[in-house]
């Protein structure tokens, strides 16, 4: 199961990668629109 | 002797009156780059462009040609999908040094600034923290110094002539410490 773990933990990390990501673009006013 | 600046439309000097377009020669001679280099400025920045662009248009503009200095104003890191810009910046920190460049680098934005030991984070200027309840506390890049004083702002965004020549008078002891006092 721990193929399961690693898969869910890889997902997570994603989605904070993504979430920080998105707010650091939001910085940028001239391509965040 | 040629002082060779990095950076996006900020340096570039985007709705600064004496920047017509965004083709060859278009850049002003107005922004705080400029200002500080006096007669002898290369532009290597472009609008728009990533950390990853500003770090390769140096790189390639040095492969011809031997400035005295050099100065980048590092934009936000999101434009290459990153969370920071350390490896665009340790690889223009480790070029220019090991070849004897006097540098300085600044940004548009602190959210660039890491933690990261292999930064020299001495050889950066940081503007002001702000004293205002609504200003930023820490010291600030270029654009949020810019805005949050209040200077004129064009209709794209971009700080005006005003705030790139007080910019250009804060950073000039900086300035001189670190490059001018090396040509």
């Amino acid at each position: 199961m721990s193929w399961l773990r690693n898969l869910y933990n890889r997902i997570k990390l994603e989605i904070a990668y993504r979430k920080k990501l998105k707010e650091l673009r939001k910085r940028d006013p001239f391509i965040y629109k | 002797m040629i002082l060779v600046a990095g950076g996006d439309s900020i340096i570039w000097g985007s709705e600064l009156e004496d920047s017509p377009h965004g083709g060859p020669d278009g850049y002003s001679r107005n922004t705080f780059a400029a200002l500080l280099a006096g007669d002898e400025y290369h532009c290597s920045a472009y609008p728009g462009i990533g950390n990853s662009q500003i770090y390769s248009r140096i790189r390639d503009d040095l492969t011809w040609m031997k400035p005295c200095g050099v100065i980048v104003c590092w934009t936000w890191p999101s434009r290459d999908n990153e969370l920071d810009s350390d490896k665009w910046i340790i690889g223009l920190q480790q070029y220019l040094k090991y070849h004897d460049y006097p540098y300085l680098f600044t940004c548009v934005d602190n959210c660039i600034i890491t933690d990261n030991p292999a930064i020299d984070w001495d050889r950066w200027y940081m503007f002001p923290p702000g004293q205002g309840a609504d200003q930023t506390e820490t010291p600030r890049g270029f654009y949020q110094w810019a805005v949050e004083n209040k200077y004129s702002i064009g209709a794209d965004g971009h700080p005006l002539e005003q705030a790139h020549l007080d910019a250009a008078e804060l950073i000039k002891e900086k300035f001189n410490e670190l490059v001018k006092k090396s040509i």
